[in-house]
């Protein structure tokens, strides 16, 4: 018995290690790249560790690029959109499962139709409806389209997560005379925190990593967000890929970290509210 | 009742107050178009304006602002425009050379055109398309129209309209490394068989690694216009004409034997001489440059800008290339390649643009484009300049004599899909020549019956 | 004294409250989503490039979709590239979810681990990937011309085949991640008393598989399979950045028809056309993935 555990053990060690690698490749060559000066990168070959080390390529992304400012775009960006997407979320979740209204289905399905537009179309309706707003090209205006993005699934979750939660605490709450606000706020969010995290941290790589709608919807260099920087480096008259994987890796630097840090609640808030139908 | 009342208001401002708190620090970062709000890069007003200007703001739309060295370039006329007048300052809105169409069509859309904005041979029929120029004779005077090399002026006409006035011109020639033809007993090719026989001797395994690792000729084969307009001029030195107008009405000479010969010139190189890189149907200019760069291609067709990209990621090469004509298949072709700005033909400050555009033009301005880019300058007078008449530079300048006249289909982009498309499956090996010809063909006709 | 008059009653009264808590949310949606959705269907309507030419032509670009062959074969590609796609998702997913399920030393490292695919932008995973199988310089053709199984460099994003089984494989690398936590969150609810009754009874693993763990997660599974078949049905980056559609259109996913014809051939009323027959595909599947799925409740 034990020595079957054992080689279930071993495979399980070979095929995660498999997988581990296949995955790891693509990111280590992504920084051993970037870590090489542009003769070598242009020469091919298979050299994991450079030949001439050098940080260069990272420190052109920051002077001959704006990539400070493509930070601190994304940054303000994603920081407004998530705060407010997932809090419109929390509302939308508590309201789906604590109360029963006509049009309650027709609101939960008419989230899954909104998956269901190919985004590309709606690129140059949103432009016109954030110039009639008079919110074109600004942060304002971005977010806003970001907040519509994420408003769906983050809905969608908040549901499941609000739905493992057992009613009775509402209850007994209200006969001691809470109110709606106070409950939620006081009682119900606190229990489904690692759920709100995970639908933070959600919101906030979807909309860290998207490129299509800041590309078309801001036009000033200065509210440019990384992946478009990204994206605008794979020029028309030249590509320095060593400038393009050292930019590729410092935009993915921060979701990293967010992830690492709070990996334990996105993954144990996932079983305290599966996301259920 | 009112209970309730006041707890829906109070649900509903909360959020709305949360969201807009959160955000409220971004609106001191917004962009008003009123306000002269100018990139932190762009100079300011400098000393206080003559009490009777008034501030302006120029908007410019420029996918030159995204490319390094060119944006610099490009900033620092009309910084030195903004030194002369310091009541004008300029805004720049970037975007990538691929997005270009998409962001134009969006500002167009919601009306929010700048004043100026960058157009170019292969961009000119949108723009008509979406009828947002203003036709320059009625803004520039004759005698200021007549310093300009007539074929490259001619790129920027639409009918009798001037719609875009070039700032710079990137004729196509071919490019070559002089120093290996020199150590091959090589001349520079005169005809599509001189290129092909060149390119064979030319490829070979320089290291003794037992792989290829040099190729006699970048080519470049995918199926945007970049390529698309590379491959017409293949088309062209053999007579085909991708478009023509006879009589009012447009034709098209693809599917006939010029074309063939023509296709099949261009994808022996790759499949009978095995003298072009693995991957041609993904190589974009930028990488066939690269590969000039890394020693690893001896020939390319491409406009004079390559040699700007090429030395500037490896200055070790000057002296090293030389350009000529584009081969023959039956005659020399070229075209400007010209790129310039366009004025918004409802724009508020045409006068202002008038000037502006005049500033680019002047020698010193003009020729920024030369020095660092090797963008050919515009003016008839300023082609004595010693940068220009180099065996890398002289064969481009030169080229442009060989003109040929540009057609004005709207239909212009879809048909390098088309044509694309031809030496895409003859590449991969998925179709014959026959077979994709007469595809082509019906679909060029196609395209032609759209637009009627 | 008499009860006030209620113009509500408690379960009206509840109703409102509820309404008002999805509000923001619902009027979020409906101003910045229904918009541009119903904008779109109706420019499907004209021949508009939107700035100076609108005519009404009314269904002519559905019928030129449903009459033309090169329609078909986009979404031909379009379904066989999600089904694949979403396919080896689960499998993976569901693999590694079923791997990583018990504690072991190490696990948690490989946790973090094979979420990284989903973390980075797309943009970089398509550059990166790219770059890797670049005909000239990529790390794939080094290797194999180094040990000598390639005799001279193949252009693996050139050759149709290819093509597609590589940003098939790239789109499975990228989005596995994310099923392979919902499957995971799934699996840590079922109760492990049942588990362990079922081994006491003797039951080998896939009948295990087959009868207990499967249909337990029916809702889990349910839900992310609609949410991913609609995802990558509508997937337009990756690809884009990669292949641009091409070689010879063998990854020409509709997103990338509807942008080329969009932004490229400037003919947004036929876009618009094909992103309502999109949405109509969309919308079809995923009631075909509820009907089958819903039929096998327990």
């Amino acid at each position: 018995m034990k020595r079957r555990a054992r080689i279930t053990m071993t495979v399980r060690y070979i095929i995660l290690t498999i997988a581990s690698i296949l995955v790891l490749f693509p990111i280590l060559w992504m920084i051993s790249t970037s870590l090489k000066d542009t003769p070598e990168v242009m020469s091919g070959g298979v050299n994991w560790i450079p030949k001439k080390l050098t940080f260069d390529a990272y420190k052109r992304i920051f002077t001959d690029y704006p990539f400070f400012s493509y930070y601190k775009s994304s940054i303000l960006i994603t920081f407004c959109t998530v705060s407010v997407g997932v809090l419109f979320a929390i509302f939308a979740g508590y309201g789906a499962t604590r109360f029963q209204f006509k049009g309650k289905g027709a609101f939960l399905s008419f989230l899954l139709v909104t998956q269901m537009f190919p985004s590309i179309m709606t690129l140059i309706p949103f432009y016109k409806l954030l110039k009639i707003l008079g919110l074109s090209n600004s942060y304002k205006g971005i977010i806003l389209v970001y907040i519509s993005h994420t408003i769906p699934f983050c809905s969608w979750m908040m549901k499941g997560y609000f739905e493992s939660i057992p009613t009775s605490l509402d209850e007994s709450a209200m006969i001691d005379g809470g109110k709606r606000l106070q409950i939620l706020f006081q009682i119900v969010a606190p229990l489904a925190l690692p759920g709100i995290a995970s639908t933070a941290i959600y919101s906030f790589i979807q909309t860290w990593n998207e490129f299509m709608f800041a590309s078309i919807l801001l036009n000033s260099e200065k509210l440019k967000t990384l992946p478009v920087g990204i994206g605008q480096m794979n020029g028309f008259y030249r590509i320095q890929y060593n400038d393009m994987m050292a930019a590729c890796f410092v935009a993915s630097v921060p979701i990293l970290i967010i992830y690492i840090l709070l990996q334990r609640y996105f993954i144990s808030s996932l079983v305290a509210g599966a996301v259920k139908e | 009742m009112k209970k309730m009342r006041t707890l829906a208001a109070t649900v509903l401002s909360v959020s709305m107050c949360a969201g807009l708190a959160a955000c409220g620090g971004s609106s001191a970062n917004e962009n008003t178009t009123a306000a002269a709000k100018a990139d932190n890069t762009t100079a300011v007003a400098a000393e206080s304006p003559a009490p009777d200007d008034e501030p302006i703001v120029l908007r410019v739309l420029s996918a030159q602002q995204a490319e390094n060295p060119e944006g610099d370039i490009e900033r620092s006329i009309s910084d030195a425009y903004t030194a002369l007048h310091p009541n004008v300052t300029f805004e720049y809105i970037s975007v990538k050379s691929s997005d270009f169409n998409q962001k134009l069509t969006a500002l167009a859309t919601s009306g929010d055109m700048p004043d100026i904005f960058q157009n170019s041979f292969n961009m000119l029929p949108s723009s008509v398309d979406l009828d947002v120029c203003e036709d320059l004779t009625t803004l520039f005077e004759p005698e200021f129209l007549d310093k300009f090399e007539p074929h490259i002026l001619k790129e920027g006409y639409y009918g009798d309209r001037l719609l875009y006035i070039p700032t710079q011109s990137m004729p196509a020639a071919l490019l070559y490394r002089a120093d290996w033809f020199e150590e091959k007993g090589l001349q520079a090719p005169e005809t599509w068989d001189d290129l092909a026989a060149a390119a064979e001797k030319l490829t070979e395994d320089t290291d003794g690694d037992g792989n290829i690792d040099r190729y006699g000729f970048a080519m470049i084969g995918t199926k945007d216009s970049s390529a698309g307009t590379r491959f017409q001029l293949i088309m062209r030195s053999f007579g085909c004409r991708e478009f023509y107008e006879e009589d009012g009405v447009w034709k098209t000479d693809v599917g006939n034997d010029d074309f063939k010969k023509a296709i099949q010139t261009f994808v022996d190189l790759d499949l009978v001489h095995h003298a072009a890189q693995p991957g041609v149907i993904e190589t974009s200019y930028s990488e066939a440059a690269n590969l000039v760069v890394a020693n690893k291609a001896a020939m390319m067709l491409t406009g004079s800008n390559a040699l700007g990209t090429i030395y500037s990621q490896n200055p070790d090469l000057k002296g090293k290339l030389a350009s000529c004509a584009v081969p023959k298949g039956t005659e020399h072709v070229s075209s400007p390649r010209s790129l310039g700005y366009s004025v918004y033909n409802k724009g508020e400050h045409k006068e202002v643009c008038k000037d502006y555009l005049k500033f680019c033009m002047e020698k010193e301005n003009n020729l920024k484009w030369t020095e660092i880019s090797y963008r050919i300058p515009v003016i008839q007078d300023y082609y004595d300049e010693p940068i220009l008449q180099n065996e890398d530079t002289i064969g481009f300048v030169d080229a442009i004599q060989y003109s040929y006249e540009y057609p004005q289909f709207l239909g212009l982009t879809k048909s390098y899909e088309i044509i694309g498309s031809v030496y895409q499956s003859l590449l991969t090996g998925s179709s014959d020549i026959d077979t994709a010809s007469e595809k082509a063909k019906a679909e060029m006709e196609e395209l032609i019956k759209s637009y009627e | 004294m008499t009860k006030p008059k209620r113009f509500l009653s408690i379960q009206q009264k509840s109703s409102l409250i509820g309404i008002c808590f999805i509000l923001p949310a619902l009027s979020a949606l409906l101003l910045l989503v229904l918009y541009p959705m119903l904008n779109g269907f109706y420019l499907s309507f004209f021949n508009t490039n939107l700035v100076n030419r609108n005519t009404f032509v009314g269904l002519r670009y559905y019928g030129e979709m449903l009459t033309k062959p090169d329609f078909y074969q986009t979404i031909f590609t379009t379904i066989k590239f999600t089904l694949l796609v979403v396919v080896g998702h689960f499998m993976v997913g569901g693999l590694f979810a079923g791997l990583l399920n018990k504690p072991f030393p190490g696990r948690t490292l490989y946790r973090v681990i094979l979420v990284l695919p989903w973390v980075i932008p797309e943009v970089s995973v398509g550059l990166i990937w790219k770059w890797i199988f670049n005909p000239v310089y990529g790390l794939v053709n080094s290797y194999l011309l180094k040990f000598r199984l390639l005799k001279e460099p193949k252009a693996w994003l050139s050759d149709p085949k290819t093509a597609f089984a590589i940003v098939v494989f790239i789109a499975i690398w990228k989005g596995f991640p994310m099923i392979m936590l919902m499957i995971t969150a799934g699996l840590q609810t079922l109760s492990s008393d049942v588990m362990e009754a079922a081994i006491i009874d003797g039951s080998s693993r896939i009948q295990l598989l087959r009868y207990i763990v499967i249909p337990s997660l029916k809702p889990v599974l349910l839900s992310s399979l609609i949410l991913d078949t609609l995802w990558w049905f509508k997937h337009f980056t990756l690809v884009y950045m990669m292949t641009q559609g091409g070689p010879e259109n063998a990854t020409n996913i509709v997103s990338i028809d509807i942008y080329k014809t969009a932004f490229e051939y400037f003919k947004y009323g036929q876009a618009a056309a094909m992103s309502a027959i999109v949405f109509i595909i969309c919308f079809v599947i995923s009631q075909l993935q509820r009907r089958a799925l819903s039929e096998k409740t327990s």
